[in-house]
């Protein structure tokens, strides 16, 4: 029942508007209760559609500082009266019992009010201003309104009040007044217990065994409580986690390889040949210092071979000088496929399947569509015999996880280190297509000097793309995004 | 990847074709193009880096063609000699020692066409030729020229640089030309190379720039090509493209190379066989093609292909550099048989799963965290090295990087949260983030470390605060750990303490010093932890 969930004041507010409407002072007095409490009351009362406030906004006048004063002594035009019936009528008389101010004051506004003129230094009063001996001026009938009331509203003759300086100021006010709606008339017609309730269980009370004695209040369960602030992942990396933990499941072993990489292993090994555009200051962040790395000696050998003849590959290699030298240059990896080329060459068993879901880095210009470092998801499968069009179907599959769609396309595809090469595109409902990443069979130059017999599979996906689409992001700064109230308001299940 | 420019109606002049924008749109994948927009007839592309031969919409229309069965097997590329002579002195042998040139009459020079040749131009320098290291294209007015021709290198020349009104030295062209100034550093001073005809005009000094009086015109109607450098495979190939593209436009003659030692008629266009078998295709696609089929496909990709005795021997078009190993011809087979007629099979490969060790550590770790209400962030491992130095912290350093902002690889995780912080000064307080992310330390041999950060600021975040983290953490990690005296950036002497374990510092806590605050503009008290992982795996 509503009563039931009514706090206290509430129920206070409503008793005493069942006579008819209230002021909030007159309701105050009525109930005992501060004009917080009252104000509180009155708003909950009113959302709960028991009352209804209207406002009352009022033009109102009150004594400004001089009022205040003059109130007591009366206006300097009086004082200048009263002197002149005790016969002091020149200016130098008054001056001396008032002050010059005072005297000035008074003069010109027995004058302006035409009750008085000067002559020659004398005072001489009108017919009006004879009168004015025993009886009220305008101003003083305005003024005297203030010994009863602390304000009063607008009279005749204020106005001229309001232009004498501080004797007067106006302020404007609100009054609310509260009534009872019909649903309010109705819940107090039933009528409203005050028992003794309680709004807080307190441990005491527990202790003690007084719960028992008391009726907790039910609350109103609707009304809106200040928010929580609970850590979590960020939204991105639980995003990553989720790949993570997917490609898990389906026997991937985990890999971690080094961020900073020679240029043999993030390219050589990969047989991309030396003058590669990739391996130019343009593309590749170089480490200043220390700028060179070691590199493996036999490993050395059988990849300058497969490079400049193919070695025992079948290939013709790429005909040209290999150096060793820009072999051993240091880097930041520009692609964790070097992380696959690690994990073939300590691999020992077939079939085997390899994966990483980590950062790389780029020479890009940053902007909404580029960052030097991004997240790729990269992974092999080795297998004896394994084909071309089972490498589409563990795109096709991947397609369906990470995308949610089975509607993709195959296109040719280039990377030095893949033959044949392929790219994976989602057909995004809205978007149109997106492009998950690229993939291919290990060319034989990657795979045999690297000790592997069997086929390689191998994909690198990117999920910057989709990512931004499930946490709507436009910019892709934001998958960084620094920005705490954001990072606050992603709630933890993302679809 | 290149990007090129092509013009819709001069690839059908070429093709002979009637194709619109959406169809071409459709076939590109196909022909290993990217689409990437259109406007007004031009359309622009992304070519796949193996095949340069698509760089100019001479060798698009040729793909299309291919595709539309409009021309099967190998193109006959063969081209008379045109009797004209290049000497190459041998004191050009020591500074840029390839050079190779020819001529093509009966061109007619449209805007599209000169577009396509420049761009072609453009585009071999910059992605196959390390920046004209290697080779440099010069085409000229043939008319313009009085043969034999003179490669050789001087102590100084003076010509009009393409695009100057007036006569300069080598080394004027070096400091005041935009081309001069982009390429001074591959030529060695008073070691000039150039090429004169008979008459003494320059016609370029390579591989900086053409001189004014060859400049090729609207009028111009039989070209002139050179092509020199350093590496005389990139040389090579780089002629080979030109000619074949421009063979397209017209009658392509070959000039005679006089080297000191020998003579080479120019472009050689060089015969490549290589061979495979139904059996190898067919395992490495997973299809049961026959070897005809497989011949019919090749062809279909522009190879010229015979049959003998199971052995299947593609011989390779002049103009294709990437095929090196039979696994290049199963692709062509493969992209000639439509990639999108390839019915994906799932492969049910068993293999048991493993997370990395590190990986799980870092997620019981993340767990520690988001319990004590700490939300986790992501923050750049490239840095700044301002901020750094505003932590006294080295980092290892980037030889070239892009901008301040990103100079160097964080060597600590804090920097970045608490710069973070200051992008959040209107956020409530408490700011309580963290991250788990990789650094790399700062020395002789720099290595990936795994890391754990935490920071905390509030009106009153002090030592007391993150030492009851630090705690919780080493605790929850079911770590042994003792906790020392610390002295060192960024915390007030005093208030910092290291984590030990086995004697080993692994971690420091303490307050952030008010000097770093201040440089990050942040208004509050700033405790901080952080903690290697690494060391904490069992």
């Amino acid at each position: 029942m509503i009563s039931d969930t009514l706090h206290e004041h509430e129920k206070k507010v409503l008793i005493a508007l069942k006579t008819g409407e209230l002021s909030q002072e007159e309701l105050s007095k009525k109930t005992g209760l501060q004009g917080d409490s009252i104000a509180h009351a009155c708003l909950w009362l009113e959302s709960k559609g028991l009352v209804k406030t209207t406002e009352e906004r009022k033009e109102l006048f009150k004594l400004g500082s001089e009022g205040k004063s003059y109130l007591k002594e009366g206006l300097p035009e009086r004082q200048v009266l009263s002197e002149f019936k005790k016969g002091r009528k020149t200016i130098g008389e008054l001056e001396k019992a008032l002050g010059k101010e005072k005297t000035k004051i008074g003069v010109s506004w027995l004058a302006r009010q035409k009750l008085a003129k000067i002559k020659s230094g004398k005072i001489e009063l009108t017919a009006d201003g004879l009168k004015m001996l025993k009886g009220e001026t305008k101003h003083e009938r305005v003024l005297n309104m203030f010994k009863e009331h602390d304000s009063i509203q607008h009279i005749q003759g204020i106005e001229e009040l309001l232009k004498r300086g501080k004797l007067i100021k106006k302020v404007d006010t609100v009054k609310r007044r509260v009534a009872l709606t019909e649903k309010g008339k109705a819940l107090v017609g039933k009528g409203i217990k005050i028992e003794d309730t309680v709004n807080l269980l307190t441990s005491r009370m527990i202790k003690s065994g007084d719960w028992k004695k008391v009726k907790l209040r039910p609350y109103d369960v609707t009304a809106p409580v200040p928010a929580t602030k609970l850590g979590k992942r960020q939204p991105y990396l639980a995003l990553l986690e989720e790949a993570r933990q997917y490609l898990i499941a389906m026997g991937f072993i985990e890999l971690r390889t080094p961020l900073i990489e020679t240029e043999f292993w993030n390219f050589d090994t990969l047989y991309q040949p030396q003058f590669h555009p990739a391996r130019t200051r343009r593309d590749t962040y170089y480490i200043k210092k220390p700028n060179k790395g070691e590199i493996p000696e036999a490993y050395t050998k059988i990849i300058k071979e497969t490079h400049e003849n193919g070695w025992k590959t079948g290939s013709t290699g790429w005909k040209y000088h290999w150096d060793p030298e820009k072999a051993k240059n240091l880097i930041l990896r520009t692609h964790t496929t070097v992380s696959s080329v690690r994990a073939m060459n300590g691999n020992k068993k077939t079939p085997a399947k390899y994966f990483t879901i980590s950062r790389n880095f780029r020479r890009d210009v940053i902007d909404a569509t580029h960052l030097p470092e991004f997240f790729q998801c990269e992974g092999i499968i080795i297998q004896e015999n394994m084909n071309f069009r089972e490498l589409l179907g563990v795109l096709k599959e991947f397609a369906k996880k990470f995308a949610g769609t089975e509607k993709i396309s195959f296109r040719p595809s280039y990377f030095p280190y893949t033959e044949p090469s392929v790219e994976l595109v989602a057909e995004h409902p809205k978007l149109g297509p997106i492009e998950l990443g690229g993939a291919g069979m290990f060319r034989p130059e990657v795979r045999l000097p690297a000790g592997v017999e069997s086929e390689v599979m191998a994909w690198g996906l990117g999920f910057d793309r989709l990512c931004m689409i499930k946490l709507g992001i436009k910019d892709i700064r934001d998958l960084f995004s620094k920005d705490l109230n954001w990072l606050e308001k992603t709630p933890v299940v993302i679809d | 990847m290149p990007k090129i420019a092509v013009n819709l109606e001069d690839i059908n002049q070429l093709t002979g074709k009637d194709l619109t924008i959406r169809e071409f749109e459709k076939i590109s994948p196909n022909i290993k193009c990217e689409w990437i927009g259109a406007h007004d007839g031009e359309i622009e592309l992304e070519v796949t880096h193996d095949r340069p031969d698509l760089l100019s919409s001479e060798g698009i229309a040729r793909a299309l063609r291919q595709y539309f069965g409009l021309q099967k097997g190998l193109q006959k590329l063969e081209f008379k000699k045109s009797g004209l002579h290049c000497t190459v002195d041998k004191s050009v042998l020591q500074v840029r020692p390839h050079s190779r040139m020819f001529v093509v009459y009966g061109v007619k020079l449209t805007d599209a066409t000169v577009q396509q040749l420049m761009q072609l131009q453009e585009k071999i320098h910059a992605s196959y030729t390390l920046n004209r290291k290697n080779a440099s294209i010069g085409v000229y007015d043939l008319d313009t020229l009085k043969f034999p021709l003179t490669y050789k290198s001087v102590k100084d020349i003076r010509f009009i640089p393409l695009g100057e009104n007036r006569e300069m030295s080598a080394k004027e062209i070096l400091e005041k030309t935009e081309k001069g100034r982009a390429y001074a550093k591959l030529i060695e001073p008073a070691k000039y190379p150039i090429i004169v005809d008979s008459k003494g005009t320059v016609l370029s000094m390579p591989p900086i720039i053409n001189s004014e009086d060859t400049r090729v015109t609207p009028s111009t109607s039989n070209l002139f090509v050179d092509v020199s450098g350093e590496d005389q495979l990139a040389v090579e190939k780089t002629v080979t493209l030109m000619a074949v593209a421009l063979s397209e436009r017209g009658e392509v003659r070959t000039v005679s190379m006089d080297y000191p030692d020998r003579s080479i008629e120019s472009p050689m266009l060089k015969k490549q066989e290589i061979s495979t078998s139904a059996g190898f295709v067919n395992a490495r696609l997973g299809l049961r093609l026959s070897e005809n089929d497989i011949k019919e496909l090749l062809e279909k990709a522009g190879f010229g292909v015979s049959l003998d005795r199971g052995r299947i021997t593609a011989e390779v078009p002049c103009y294709r550099f990437d095929i090196m190993h039979e696994i290049d011809l199963t692709e062509e087979v493969a992209m000639a048989y439509g990639y999108d007629k390839l019915e994906p099979v799932f492969p049910e490969i068993f293999t048991i799963g493993k997370a990395d060790e590190i990986e799980t550590l870092s997620n019981k770790t993340r767990e520690i965290m988001i319990g004590m209400g700490f939300q986790e962030v992501l923050t750049y491992i490239l840095e700044g090295s301002n901020l750094f130095d505003a932590f006294n912290i080295k980092a290892v350093k980037l030889d070239n990087p892009v901008s301040d902002e990103h100079d160097c690889i964080r060597s600590s995780l804090v920097p970045g949260l608490i710069e973070l912080l200051s992008n959040n000064k209107h956020y409530p307080l408490p700011h309580k983030i963290f991250e788990v992310g990789d650094i790399v330390t700062q020395g002789d041999s720099p290595l990936m470390e795994r890391r754990v950060a935490a920071v905390i600021s509030d009106t009153e975040a002090g030592f007391t605060l993150i030492k009851s983290v630090a705690e919780a953490v080493m605790k929850n990690l079911n770590s042994g750990y003792s906790i020392t005296e610390y002295a060192g950036s960024p915390f007030i002497t005093g208030r910092a303490a290291a984590i030990e374990s086995n004697k080993k510092r692994i971690g420091v806590f303490g307050e952030v010093h008010p000097s770093v605050l201040n440089h990050l503009d942040i208004e509050h008290p700033v405790v901080t932890m952080e903690l290697n992982l690494e060391a904490i795996k069992k």
